[in-house]
């Protein structure tokens, strides 16, 4: 017998089969459409047409450009499947935002505690089982790094973070003031504390396990020669950068994110999904990511009607953490950033997510598809030092826009 | 007409959801198996299967009353002789498919019941398709293949792994190779028929006719059910490993011989094998199996990168020989 052929396995049907499956959603124009659309429109008002001087570290001196754009609407109980994302997938250099990593690794090993035997005798099993998590799922740069001159270790001190009570298992009082603090004022020095009790092993071990990095993936799809795409920490906030791994708009950088993975994280915070089996925990979260904040040093959103904006937000901010850091080794310029969830609230449309939910449901037979009027959304990237008083009307405009559009389906 | 055979047992090993999405009775009586787990979309037929598993129900059953109902709107009725009906969605949202088992003076027995979304044809597929008009290079080959596979089958074929966890995708991307040669080697309306036929020689307990019927694959990857027998994904094997002739004539007359074997075990195995291979998420289930179980057996060590890469292919090209006309005898 003859050879003739292998099985048939051209490019275009491997293409074919890694298309992902068919979504629920009915057929509507895509909230992508709008914002590609809109972020093409508006580009000169969150694009410097003149950029800074950036230091000489940086991979790509045209990446300031690339400012990234994260919408997901959030249906009652889930997402929806209308997501969008401009330069999504780029692996940035995202400062003081990528400590909502830290609140959701604190969380799951909260709810971890909860979830396994109490007393003492088997604090030392939990230990271990946590230890073998972090062997098998942390990042090998992570596992394999030199601790010898880090104050994080790669596992978490167990001691400092968790206290046993009776029959309940809560964070100890003084992290628990620290996690806090880390969100609600975005304290350097609170993340530190936190980061260096959490340990980095736990939190890329958490990270890889709900698929926010994939280690497999270069850092951007335009950027090759190096690994690693998503959420990534391996920083405290303070002193110490521990491994630095290759990005998009800054050099070799420990505090990482895309906005399409942090747009999901805020997203399965906001639908109580993280941690998956502790409602009280996700409660504590959001309860940190409220707005407005309140206390002494909280921050204000990027977004807020109370900082100088040209444009007004057709929505409220419901949840929402800031990021703002410098570029290479000089720390300039800096870049901004914001994770945030919104509710759409247009003051002259007030049913425009009533009309577009009848566009999908028309007989209003299926309330689970409908969508809430909450969106996730995350930005990053973004030069906001050097765009003028107004600084971060571009990104309001494009959100404004996209979305009044997509909920009336206007052609685009 | 009663509960034929090849709807009165879910494989053995099986639950429902194994063959499809499925809707099991609260008594475990029956089930309802939809082809497609949802979302549908709109004008795709999509095939649904009653199973009656318990003897005094299938005893009463004397018909099927199918609706179909779109957003909520007046349903479609239909009645049938066999627990078998097809429908194919007239517009995009949600779909409420449900069957009522009918007894002799048309007095409900049991009903089944599934909700479904509804959606268009896949648009990274359509998009591709369109591309690929004006491609001069690699495009889509066959777009009704590619049609029916990403959208009825997409979720069936990206769950398939290999028997050794591996890195990579090269498994993957040598049973999809499979089925959509499967796929296009004949059309759905072929596939269907003869399914209907092996149906009907079980049913009658035709073995003339079951032998000759299973000289064909069966369903959407072509699975030949005596290789399923001799490779099943849990149990002992049904029939002996039997390797077969690669010289055309022998290779026939060595298949029939097979295949008088496989006519020969018992009815319920049969039914078992049938099922097997009838439905689409299981049959691509039990491709991959297949294939895992040939690799180990004539190039065990060997990982599917290597398969498909090493050696010119010449591994896969033999695996794929053996998933079609064998095993074959090698030496």
């Amino acid at each position: 017998m003859c050879k003739t052929t292998t099985p048939p396995r051209p490019a275009a049907q491997d293409a074919i089969r890694k298309l992902p499956p068919n979504t629920n959603a009915p057929a509507v124009i895509p909230l992508q459409s709008y914002l590609a659309k809109y972020s093409t429109q508006f580009v000169n008002d969150f694009v410097p047409a003149t950029p800074p001087a950036f230091p000489p570290d940086l991979p790509d001196p045209l990446a300031y450009k690339r400012v990234a754009f994260s919408l997901l609407p959030l249906r009652a109980n889930a997402v929806s499947p209308y997501y969008a994302g401009i330069f999504d997938d780029d692996t940035d250099f995202s400062a003081s935002l990528v400590k909502v990593a830290v609140l959701f690794a604190a969380g799951q090993l909260l709810a971890a505690a909860k979830a396994a035997p109490l007393g003492a005798a088997n604090a030392a099993s939990f230990n271990n089982a946590v230890k073998v998590e972090i062997t098998a799922n942390a990042d090998p740069r992570v596992r394999n790094a030199n601790y010898s001159s880090s104050p994080v270790g790669l596992l978490p001190k167990m001691s400092t973070i968790l206290q046993v009570s009776g029959s309940s298992v809560t964070f100890t009082p003084t992290f628990n003031t620290n996690l806090s603090q880390m969100i609600v004022r975005s304290s350097d020095s609170a993340s530190a504390f936190c980061i260096n009790r959490l340990g980095y092993g736990y939190i890329s071990a958490v990270l890889n396990e709900k698929n926010f990095f994939d280690s497999t993936l270069t850092p951007g799809p335009t950027m090759t020669g190096a690994t690693g795409r998503g959420i990534w920490l391996t920083a405290n906030y303070a002193s110490d950068f521990l491994v630095r791994i290759r990005c998009v708009n800054d050099h070799p950088d420990s505090q990482l994110a895309t906005t399409r993975q942090m747009c999901r994280l805020f997203s399965m915070i906001r639908l109580k999904q993280l941690p998956e089996t502790d409602i009280d925990t996700n409660t504590l979260m959001q309860s940190l990511l409220n707005e407005p904040k309140t206390g002494p040093e909280h921050t204000t959103p990027w977004l807020s009607p109370n900082r100088p904006l040209g444009v007004t937000p057709l929505f409220t901010i419901l949840q929402d953490k800031i990021g703002v850091g410098g570029l290479g080794a000089a720390r300039k310029p800096s870049v901004y950033s914001e994770g945030l969830i919104i509710k759409w609230n247009n003051p002259d449309k007030p049913s425009q997510v009533d009309g577009f939910n009848k566009i999908i449901d028309h007989e209003n037979s299926n309330p689970n598809i409908h969508l809430s009027g909450e969106f996730a959304v995350c930005w990053q990237n973004l030069l906001a030092d050097d765009l003028g008083a107004t600084n971060f009307d571009g990104i309001i405009e494009v959100l404004n826009n996209s979305i009044s559009d997509f909920l009336d389906q206007k052609a685009v | 007409m009663a509960v034929r055979k090849t709807e009165t047992r879910i494989p053995t090993g099986l639950v429902a959801s194994d063959l499809g999405e499925s809707f099991v009775a609260a008594d475990g009586r029956c089930a309802l198996v939809s082809f497609i787990t949802s979302p549908l979309v709109v004008n795709r037929e999509n095939p649904y299967v009653v199973f009656v598993t318990d003897a005094g129900l299938a005893a009463q059953a004397q018909s099927f009353e199918w609706s179909f109902s779109e957003n909520g709107g007046t349903a479609t009725t239909q009645t049938t002789e066999v627990g078998e009906a097809v429908y194919s969605p007239q517009g995009t949202g949600s779909l409420s498919a449900s069957v009522r088992i009918l007894d002799g003076t048309s007095t409900e027995q049991a009903s089944l019941s599934l909700t479904q979304a509804m959606v268009p044809l896949h648009p990274g597929l359509e998009a591709m398709i369109d591309a690929a008009k004006d491609d001069t290079g690699p495009s889509v080959s066959d777009p009704d293949v590619a049609r029916e596979l990403v959208n009825d089958y997409n979720i069936y074929y990206q769950a398939v792994s290999p028997p050794t966890p591996e890195t990579g995708d090269a498994f993957q991307q040598f049973v999809f190779s499979l089925l959509f040669e499967g796929a296009s080697k004949r059309t759905l309306a072929e596939r269907k028929q003869l399914i209907e036929d092996l149906a009907g020689a079980l049913d009658s307990a035709d073995n003339d006719d079951f032998v000759n019927q299973t000289a064909e694959g069966v369903g959407v990857c072509n699975i030949r059910l005596p290789l399923l027998a001799m490779m099943p994904s849990s149990g002992a094997p049904l029939l002996p490993w039997t390797e077969l002739p690669q010289p055309a004539a022998q290779n026939e007359y060595a298949d029939q011989q097979l295949r008088q074997k496989f006519a020969a075990l018992d009815e319920a195995t049969l039914i078992d094998c049938f099922n097997l291979a009838r439905f689409p998420k299981s049959n691509i289930t039990q491709c991959a199996y297949i294939i895992g179980a040939l690799r180990d057996h004539y190039f065990a060590g060997t990982n599917f990168n290597d398969v498909l890469t090493g050696m010119s292919g010449t591994r896969a090209f033999w695996i794929a020989m053996h998933f079609r006309q064998g095993p074959l005898i090698t030496t």
